[in-house]
Order: structure tokens, then sequence, then C-alpha cells
């Protein structure tokens, strides 16, 4: 069986009686038929990440997964962040300012920002075997808008977030009909519920993968680390120490790792050679 | 005749009808017990994170209960010979997920000491893992009016007891999902089909295989099973010859109403209007005595492939 293309699947589920309903019946099935009984939850910064933060992150994260040979289940945000049009030279012919009548509206700059849930389309794109799903958390109440589903969009920042119709499998978690308002905390949550089925009944182990991140990662961090200690299948946590913010943070926090001993840290460079020494991708031949 | 890979008596050993104990929960016990109320639960999510790394299920069906040594035997060959276990038509099984109603009928009582398990359908999950341990195995089975537990002197989980069989939790299978109305409520022997085809079905939707059903005999629970099938557009494979329902069912596809021996309010409807079948294209007949024939149906659906 072929792994899903990009954009095949979107689900919309209540939460209104149990969040568990948002661990989608169908979507669990694929998760827990990964070849590699490992869960993987990649978390961390997207729209305020800094550009040399952001650059290639994806690539990074995915290839650390093991890339085209990533084996496991991978779950993470399925949103993409766009920053706000600006008016700007046409890059076409470098004439026209606001509007440029040769190429309709070139003349504006909106270009996506690089965020860590890219991963999953970089490892649909390799075709990885692995099995993704990604979890968007409806913020505003989902609206479509341009010809996409419009996430969070807040007038006081520089950038609004959509949904991501490049995800491969993406579920759209809201409350309910008339008060779809969640947080972009229960993103992390809904995932941890998945991982949490796949730990007690699927035999996986689990890893969060955090790179950068801002105020949710760090809440997320802290719920995991704190998470009942389990020493046969450890609730795993890697923090890329050079990718700033929240990672770097808890990272350099010596003392909290101390107490936390299933916190590992590495930088980007390291970072491949961590996961796949850790079991959560397979080795690289010869190595 | 080929000898088979596993001799009857390998498999059903005379005074060891094994005890089996069940395990709520966490997976290192060999049959897992999950109970959960249907249908207002569903299928229970930790039922489906067990169904993982199942490339496809196949669900057997059919007699729960054989009182002939000969005819045990019959299809203990039959189905050894159809999953690789016979030389004269080998055969290459894939990972898909086996299911079954997940019990094993033993001869005597527990209480003598010296139960022995017989052939039924609910064995071939368990026979098709010996021969390749790359299969998984699953049961359901509803909570009945006879489910006693662990009741009494009971060494095994007992899911019925007549007067000269005992009906316990099947020894080869990886989980026993267990059906329930609710905790007070118990339901017949069918009380499990909606729930189980239900899961059939999420599994063919999740894109990890095809969901189809394999029958071999049986009485009026395995009528609804058909029926039920057929609704659903499940593939369904009836070996002619098997016996009983199936054969009725045959009887039934071929127009030959004049020789059905069985009443029964499924072909009884059937008969009334032969349009309400469904999805009848999905029916493969084979002859019971040639398990060549079966081999292709199971290689046309991504369950094997024959060598």
């Amino acid at each position: 069986m072929p792994n899903l293309q990009l954009g095949a699947w979107l689900r919309m589920c209540s939460i209104a009686i149990s969040r568990a309903d948002a661990v989608t019946r169908v979507d669990l099935v694929r998760l827990a038929s990964s070849l590699l009984k490992a869960v993987v939850r990649v978390t961390g910064g997207a729209g305020h990440m800094s550009a040399d933060e952001g650059a290639g992150v994806a690539q990074l994260l995915a290839e650390a997964l093991g890339g085209v040979d990533c084996l496991a289940s991978v779950l993470a945000g399925a949103t993409m962040v766009i920053s706000r049009p600006e008016p700007g030279i046409c890059a076409e012919c470098d004439r026209n300012r606001t509007y440029c009548p040769l190429h309709a509206g070139a003349a504006t700059i909106s270009h996506r920002k690089p965020g860590v849930m890219d991963v999953l389309c970089e490892l649909a794109r390799l075709g990885a075997l692995g099995k993704t799903v990604g979890v968007a958390p409806t913020i505003n109440g989902p609206r479509l808008y341009g010809g996409s589903i419009i996430i969070e969009n807040r007038p006081d920042e520089p950038h609004y977030t959509i949904l991501d119709e490049r995800a491969p499998v993406c579920v759209l978690a809201q409350f309910n009909t008339d008060r779809p308002n969640l947080t972009w905390f229960d993103e992390a949550l809904v995932c941890l519920d998945y991982m949490d089925l796949l730990r007690r009944e699927g035999d996986h182990r689990s890893l969060h993968l955090v790179y950068n991140g801002g105020e949710y990662t760090r809440k997320e961090i802290l719920h995991v680390a704190d998470l009942p200690h389990d020493p046969v299948n450890p609730w795993w946590i890697v923090l890329v120490e050079d990718s700033g913010r929240a990672a770097t943070e808890f990272a350099n926090n010596l003392a909290w790792r101390a107490s936390h001993p299933h916190v590992v840290s590495c930088t980007k460079a390291e970072l491949t050679t961590v996961v796949r020494q850790m079991g959560f991708a397979p080795q690289l031949q010869g190595v | 005749m080929a000898q088979l890979s596993i001799g009857y008596k390998d498999f059903f050993v005379p005074g060891q009808g094994q005890r089996v104990t069940v395990a709520s929960y966490h997976g290192h016990h060999r049959v897992a017990l999950m109970v959960s109320n249907f249908p207002s639960e569903g299928v229970p999510r930790s039922v489906l994170t067990r169904c993982g790394g199942m490339k496809g299920i196949l669900n057997f069906a059919g007699a729960t209960t054989v009182k002939e040594e000969a005819a045990r035997k019959d299809q203990f060959w039959y189905f050894q010979s159809v999953f690789g276990g016979n030389p004269d038509y080998p055969f290459q099984t894939y990972p898909f997920g086996a299911m079954s109603g997940g019990t094993r009928v033993l001869e005597a009582g527990l209480s003598d000491g010296s139960p022995t398990g017989t052939m039924t359908i609910v064995e071939v999950p368990g026979l098709i893992h010996r021969l390749d341990p790359c299969v998984r195995t699953a049961g359901h089975a509803p909570r009945t009016a006879k489910t006693l537990g662990y009741e009494g002197d009971r060494s095994s989980f007992s899911l019925a007891e007549e007067a000269d069989t005992n009906t316990i939790a099947n020894p080869d299978i990886h989980f026993l999902w267990l059906v329930q109305q609710n905790a007070s409520d118990t339901s017949g022997w069918d009380g499990d089909l909606i729930a189980y085809h239900d899961l059939m079905d999420i599994i063919r939707l999740s894109g990890e295989g095809e969901a189809a059903q394999f029958f071999y005999s049986g009485g009026g629970v395995t009528a609804k099973e058909i029926w039920l099938s057929l609704q659903r557009g499940f593939p369904m494979l009836l070996p002619r010859g098997s016996g009983r329902i199936v054969d009725n069912f045959i009887r039934v596809l071929d127009g030959r109403f004049d020789l059905v021996d069985a009443n029964h309010e499924v072909l009884e409807q059937i008969q009334a209007d032969p349009t309400a079948m469904g999805n009848v294209d999905q029916v493969t007949v084979v002859d019971s005595t040639d398990p060549r024939q079966a081999q292709r149906w199971l290689q046309d659906h991504g369950f094997g492939e024959i060598l």
C-alpha cells in the first residue's frame, strides 16, 4: 500500500463530549501500522521564528527522522504561517510598487514562513513510508478566505495561520460547531492522546522533538516532562539546543534537566545521529 | 496425499485444552481482553491500536461447533492447505490480520481435567499464526447470558458452558474483544456482528489493506453475517461443500431455491426479493476440495501469494 500523497484527507472532529473524539479511529490504525514501533511528535516554532532559526528546518527534521527511510509515526501541526501582504517592488519586472498591472498583484510580498510542522510535507514529498498525521485546532473558528481555511488571524500579529492543505492527513479539531474555539495547547493534548494510546496498546516508544518554540511549546515541554515517569518506556524529549527560544532555554537549564533524565539535548548538527541512536529512525548504512 | 506441516494432534494436544488466562490492558500477555459497550462506545480505540500493522483484515465466520471427527479433520486439512501448510499447495501469507469469534470449544468440561480443543472456524486465525507468525490474530465475541468469566474453580476464562462442551477464550489469538450492551445487559451470540463489521470498515478506510470475509459452513448467526457483509460490500469467499448455511446460500445464488434445506429469515428474505441482497458481485464461490481456488482469491485481495 503506497503512502498517502499530499493533501489526501481532511477530517473535522468535535471534542465537546470527549477529547478522545479527536483521535480519529482511521488515523489511529494508520499510525499504529508504522513499520517502526515509534511515534514522534514534532513541536516548536513557526510564525515567530527568525529567518535564521527557520532556515531549512523542515529538511533538518525530516532528515533526523530518517528522510526517505523514515518508518515511524509522526505527529505535528497541520498549519502554515503566512506573512501579511506588504507593498513592495514587483519581483518580476522590478518597476511597479504597490500593484503591477503586468504581473497582477505580484508587487505585494506575502510569503510563507517556515515552521517545524513543514516536516510532514517534507516527509510526504520524499515519499517516506512513515505514517503522518497533522493536527490543527480551530483557534478563531475556521473561515474560508482566498481558498484557504484560516486557523488564526490576529490583527496585532504580522502574520496569519492557515490550514496546510499539503499535509497528507489533517485532523481539524473544534470544541463544537457553535463554539469552535480551542487553543494551540489543544494541538499538543490531542497529539498526546494519540501517543498515549500507541504507547499503551501498540507497544510504541515515543519522542517529543522540540525545535525552537514559544509560549505554547514551553507549556508542552513542561507538561510532557512531568508526565508520570515510565522507566521501561520513558516519554523521551529531545531539545535542539541551538534552535533558539524555548528549546534553547530548557536545554540550558541544567538544574531542570538534571531532574528530568529523559530529556536529551543536542545541537542541530548532532540531531540526526542522536535521533537514530535513540532508535527513532533507522541507522545509517555502514554506521 | 502430502503430510501437513502441523499434525491435528500436535495442534489439539489430547488432554490439553490449555489454561487460558486473559489480561486486560498492557500488551505483554498472550491474550489481552478488552471489554466495551456497543454501540454506545463504538469500536474502542484500544482495539484499533492493536490492529496496527495488520495489512488488511480477514474475518473467518461459520460453524463454531463441529460434531463429527471426520468433518473436523476435513476443515483442518482445508484451512492448513489454503494457508501454506500443505506442500502440495505452497502459499506465502502476507502480514494481514486474521480474526474470528476468538473462542475455543472444548469437548469436555474444564472440571474433569482433560479438556481438548476441537476444530471449528474460530481456530483458523491461530492455525494461520502457527504457520506464519507474521499474521496477527484477533477475536471478537459477545458477552452472552452464558458468559461465566472465572467463576467457581475455573482456571480459564470461560465464555459459555453447554452440557458436553465448554467455550473458553482462544489461547492462540493476540487479543479478544468482548462486546456487551452495557454492564447489566447481555446479548445473544449475534451481539458482536455489527461491532466487528464496523471494525473491518475502519481498517478498510485506513488504507492499510483490504477487509474481507471467509465463510465456512455455519448456521443462523453466520447467515446474519453473510447478510451484513453483503450490505457492507466486503469481498466474501464461500467454499461450496463446506456445509449448512454456506451451501444453502450458494444454492440461492444459483437460483435453486428448491434445493435449500434450511429455514432462515435471511434466506427467506432473499427468496422474496433477490435484489435486496446488496453487493452480490463481491461473493466468490470456490470448491472446498480445491485449496488453490481459495488461494487465488486470497492473492487477488492482497492476503498472500501462490508460490
